[in-house]
């Protein structure tokens, strides 16, 4: 799409190079489509598709980790530990590697989407424009319904004794999957062949 | 040229460069991978074609 996308826009400065190249076409009918498609339909197609490229380049691992503030947890996902889930999730690809970060730390409800990318808007605000705290912490306490997204219906889950007496309370997020699991991601301690995600 | 059209022209002239330098923008932001480049596409890119765009439709609406 972004190669697509490119082409789109090159065929459109070539055509605003005619358009002001040759303004006194704009005399005649030709002209004036030529302007209309220069000016008006290929601009807005490629906004709104350029757009949506960007909504979902922000959702790859590399563009959360663009942020200097991520790197120790882009190098957490390369813990050689079992007991680390987020790297036992990422090098085992339990998630898409290219949307780790995403793929945990969305929302699956309605306006996930939505709010996830307003939060990441804050983040952007914050790393450039304000104070990055010391600490990095979520803004409400982790959700089962992460969790349940993928793993509701998974074998390994379903027939898991400690799963079947706590479902309803896991599923009405009242006891939560982080009582049990360690989720965290293990900072500062990435095995030095590969660290960097 | 009629003095219309050379209005329209003008107007027409600036409209294409207010365009072309968005989507020039907007060809770069597609290109840098960071988190930078979603703020220079929406805070640049698209504020200079979106004001390219709404120009031309003003000179098309006011050209009588």
């Amino acid at each position: 799409m972004k190669y697509t996308l490119t082409a789109l826009i090159l065929l459109n400065l070539g055509l605003i190079a005619f358009v002001l190249a040759r303004p006194s076409h704009l005399g005649r009918v030709a002209g004036r489509v030529v302007a209309f498609v220069a000016l008006f339909l290929l601009p807005g197609i490629a906004l709104s598709r350029g757009f949506s490229l960007h909504l979902e380049e922000s959702k790859t691992t590399s563009f959360c980790l663009s942020c200097h503030v991520m790197t120790p947890y882009g190098e957490s996902l390369h813990v050689d530990d079992a007991d680390s889930l987020p790297a036992q999730h990422f090098q085992n690809r339990r998630i898409d590697a290219d949307e780790a970060c995403y793929s945990c730390h969305t929302t699956y409800a309605m306006f996930g989407d939505f709010q996830a990318k307003l939060g990441g808007l804050l983040h952007l605000y914050v790393n450039y424009l304000g104070t990055i705290p010391d600490e990095l912490e979520l803004y409400r306490p982790y959700n089962n319904r992460e969790c349940l997204h993928c793993h509701t219906g998974a074998k390994s889950f379903e027939e898991n004794d400690m799963h079947v007496d706590e479902r309803e309370a896991l599923t009405a997020n009242e006891t939560s999957c982080l009582d049990c699991h360690d989720v965290g991601h293990l900072l500062g301690e990435a095995s030095s062949d590969g660290a960097g995600a | 040229m009629s003095p219309t059209l050379r209005m329209l022209a003008g107007r027409v002239r600036g409209a294409a460069t207010l365009v072309g330098a968005g989507l020039i923008v907007e060809l770069g932001s597609l290109y840098w991978n960071g988190a930078l480049s979603f703020i220079v596409f929406g805070g640049a890119g698209a504020l200079l074609a979106g004001a390219g765009i709404a120009l031309y439709l003003y000179a098309v609406a006011t050209r009588a």
